[in-house]
């Protein structure tokens, strides 16, 4: 009997590790592929996305998991160092220096070679983001993008003969908003206010300051990516205008402590004439409400987009969004680098996701696509891309981002209240000394480190 | 030689007398070992590791570099682990502190309520215990929106309601709505409330059961004799429920030292940063070293905390003994 036993559980043993080598009963290859919540039902839709994929592929199956943005950067860490890792990952293009460096991430630059792939296929400032700068390496490719523009209020634009045009730069942009102010209008019971913007607790604290710091000339590191250049004229010149709209009063100041969410959704309820957001609240305005969105409402029915404000040395905007990248774990490249190709080269697949998403396709192609094409709100979205720009991929910028510029800006913001209006240029200065100090700091420390390490 | 076998002979005549206790707690000593000692020295030897982003792959076979996590945390007031760090370290005792003792306060007092008799006092306990059952990520997030200057269900109440601003006026105190969560040392009020208003039924709880235990005989003993209600509590029950204050200190000290979760919660779920007077050793560590995976100085960071926290319990070990003693 004992013998029995034995010989059971040794067949047993054998079974399960065979299914751990990543292939089903069935002899199919069983992919893992981890996203983050792109949409509300984020499994189902790239379930859906993937089905013509799989129909033609049938010895593939893959396992779709949804993370949530906060375990994910835990999770994949933890996935990095147990080796107990998916085959496919979704990455925030602002990972991808950090995460590449920890040499988790399969290189693909020969398979986006051979599919002629680079910047010419894909949005540049998202293709900026899939290999770590002075390395040939390409450890991801760019999925879905995220750029910002301005969504304002037409009636009221309509009320007080306002256009566009009066929004086109820093200096028109400034008189619209006072306009807006002293016209003090009320809508549908909701008295209106100029401008939403969000201040310190919210994830876009630094995605929210960028375009007016690129605009003005600024920026966030030298171009050698060695020294940060925070603290120059230009990005003080830069966010002392930003800052100054919440000093005149053209912003609420309550808008400081609040979250994108919720400027979102006030701009929706008619607080605001003008706010900045994604292109997902674009899909969520134009959603009708019996489908989860916010379509139907007054505002959803008076509301049109436009680019950023043009600053003294251009128009910039951010452009985050994700990648995705292949575990060097993975027992199937070859079918996972499959469903890479599929999910960010495939016009179709790509133009799926993004009506399913909201968010823009990373493949330049589909923007020829009636789909964009033929929409004027989508067109000035594809437009933006173009005077986007992306963080650099280093692998200090993860760092960087969270324990220096979100901490440090957000201290900026808390200064910004606690001085009631009277927020100085040398207090700016003095904050952006400090967090040049700290970044050099950090930036110093991993050059040194990936000279050492880096593979 | 003979002394070595004298101490070997009698482990195995100790073994054999007491085999059956040593068999049962056996299982409890090997998962002690396995889920606390095991990770616990893990966790030192990684404090030993320059275990970052660029050597994560490696684990722990990542490269030794000694002392230099703990250097940098205690004396290189430049390294980045040690951004916000004294600032963290002030809140925290603060924090605590004020947490602790004003669960326990709120707790005694409802408690000494509930132990009266009459009528809809089950309905009470249940109701009281509720703020204990939130999460405290719900907590967190909750109490975020709650402190909103002009949305926040607290100004409202505050200044819209019971218009405070009017007495506030009188007093030469600025009469507008304040912000609570733009990191000045109103920040750590509005960390401080939740944590107390979510934490008191669990006190309360422990202390009511204190309570019960205590014969009345004694309170009658000192009715008789004509003792007020504050003797009576400062005679009888303070003393007598010694033992339960003494555990539900160093519990609520702990705890309350780790605390994460609402402060983590309530700026911008997660996203924000809590502000120079909101930031806790716990979110300042999550930060500064988890999220920078920097995780030698993070275990470094973590292993500090652990001593501090020994030399805590060791002083409250003292006083305990005193009690029971007493």
């Amino acid at each position: 009997m004992k013998k029995i036993f034995r010989i059971l559980f040794v067949v047993l043993l054998c079974f399960s590790l065979w299914s751990c080598g990543g292939r089903g009963a069935d002899g199919k290859i069983k992919l893992v592929m981890w996203i983050m919540p792109n949409s509300q039902e984020p499994v189902n839709d790239v379930r859906n996305v993937l089905r013509p994929f799989l129909l033609r592929n049938p010895e593939i199956e893959i396992e779709v998991v949804a993370l949530d943005w906060g375990s994910a950067w835990q999770k994949i860490t933890t996935a990095a160092t147990s080796g107990d890792a998916p085959d496919i990952i979704q990455l925030g293009t602002t990972w991808v220096g950090s995460i590449g460096s920890m040499d988790a991430m399969l290189d693909v630059s020969q398979n986006v070679r051979d599919i002629g792939g680079g910047s010419n296929l894909f949005v540049d400032a998202a293709w900026s983001t899939t290999l770590i700068p002075g390395t040939e390496r390409i450890v991801s490719v760019p999925w879905i993008v995220d750029t910002r523009v301005m969504f304002y209020r037409t009636d009221v634009f309509r009320r007080l003969g306002l256009t566009a045009k009066d929004v086109a730069d820093w200096d028109s942009f400034e008189k619209t908003l006072a306009k807006i102010k002293a016209a003090d209008l009320t809508i549908e019971n909701k008295h209106i206010e100029p401008l939403g913007i969000t201040g310190k607790n919210d994830w876009n604290v630094i995605h929210s300051l960028a375009p007016w710091i690129w605009s003005s000339g600024g920026d966030f590191v030298s171009s050698d990516f060695k020294s940060s250049v925070i603290n120059s004229a230009a990005t003080q010149r830069g966010l002392l205008y930003y800052i100054g709209l919440v000093k005149k009063g053209l912003v609420p100041i309550q808008c400081l402590e609040q979250n994108s969410y919720q400027i979102s959704s006030d701009f929706n309820n008619g607080v605001y004439a003008i706010y900045f957001d994604g292109p997902y609240s674009l899909k969520g305005m134009t959603t009708p409400p019996e489908r989860g969105g916010g379509g139907g409402t007054f505002v959803a029915k008076n509301f049109a987009v436009a680019p950023y404000p043009a600053g003294p040395l251009g128009r910039y905007t951010f452009c985050g969004g994700s990648n995705l990248a292949i575990f060097k774990t993975t027992k199937h490249k070859e079918a996972a680098w499959k469903v890479v190709e599929y999910l960010t080269t495939n016009e179709k697949a790509q133009i799926a996701y993004s009506q399913m998403t909201g968010f823009l396709p990373a493949l330049k192609s589909a923007y020829n696509n009636s789909y964009f094409t033929d929409d004027p709100f989508r067109r000035v979205f594809s437009d933006a891309l173009r005077s986007s720009k992306a963080y650099p991929a280093i692998p200090a910028w993860g760092q960087m981002e969270t324990v220096v510029l979100t901490r440090d800006l957000g201290l900026m913001w808390d200064e910004v209240v606690r001085s009631h209006g009277d927020y100085s240029l040398t207090q700016l200065r003095n904050r952006l000394d400090i967090i040049q100090r700290e970044m050099n700091v950090i930036l110093t420390e991993a050059a040194k480190q990936w000279q050492k390490h880096g593979r | 030689m003979a002394k070595t076998r004298k101490i070997i002979s009698n482990l195995l005549e100790t073994y054999r007398k007491y085999r059956l206790a040593y068999i049962f707690v056996m299982p409890a000593v090997f998962c002690l070992i396995l889920l606390h000692l095991l990770p616990l020295l893990q966790g030192i030897w990684m404090s030993l590791l320059q275990m970052d982003q660029f050597t994560i792959s490696e684990y722990l076979g990542a490269p030794f570099v000694g002392w230099k996590n703990y250097y940098d945390v205690l004396f290189n007031s430049s390294s980045p682990v040690r951004l916000g760090f004294l600032s963290a370290v002030r809140n925290t005792i603060f924090y605590a502190i004020i947490v602790t003792f004003g669960t326990l306060g709120i707790g005694m007092i409802v408690a000494q309520m509930l132990n009266r008799q009459f009528k809809g006092r089950n309905v009470l306990r249940g109701l009281f215990l509720f703020p204990w059952i939130v999460p405290t990520f719900v907590v967190g997030m909750l109490w975020g929106f709650m402190w909103q200057k002009e949305t926040g269900i607290i100004n409202i109440i505050l200044y819209d309601i019971l218009q405070i601003h009017t007495w506030l006026g009188w007093l030469g105190v600025s009469a507008d709505k304040p912000f609570w969560l733009m990191g000045d040392p109103k920040t750590l009020a509005a960390i401080i409330i939740p944590t107390v208003w979510r934490g008191w039924p669990h006190p309360m709880l422990m202390l009511l059961a204190g309570l019960q235990g205590i014969p009345h005989d004694y309170y009658e003993a000192a009715d008789i004799d004509g003792a007020n209600g504050w003797r009576k509590f400062w005679y009888i029950t303070f003393p007598l429920l010694k033992p339960v204050w003494a555990i539900l200190l160093l519990f609520g000290l702990i705890f309350n030292v780790y605390a994460f979760n609402i402060v983590y919660m309530m700026f911008g779920n997660g996203a924000g940063f809590p502000g120079e007077w909101g930031d806790l050793l716990m979110t300042n560590i999550f930060r500064n070293s988890f999220q920078r995976w920097d995780f030698g100085t993070g275990a470094a960071l973590s292993f500090i905390l652990m001593v501090v926290m020994m030399v805590v319990v060791n002083f409250w070990y003292k006083f305990y003994k005193g009690v029971e003693e007493g």
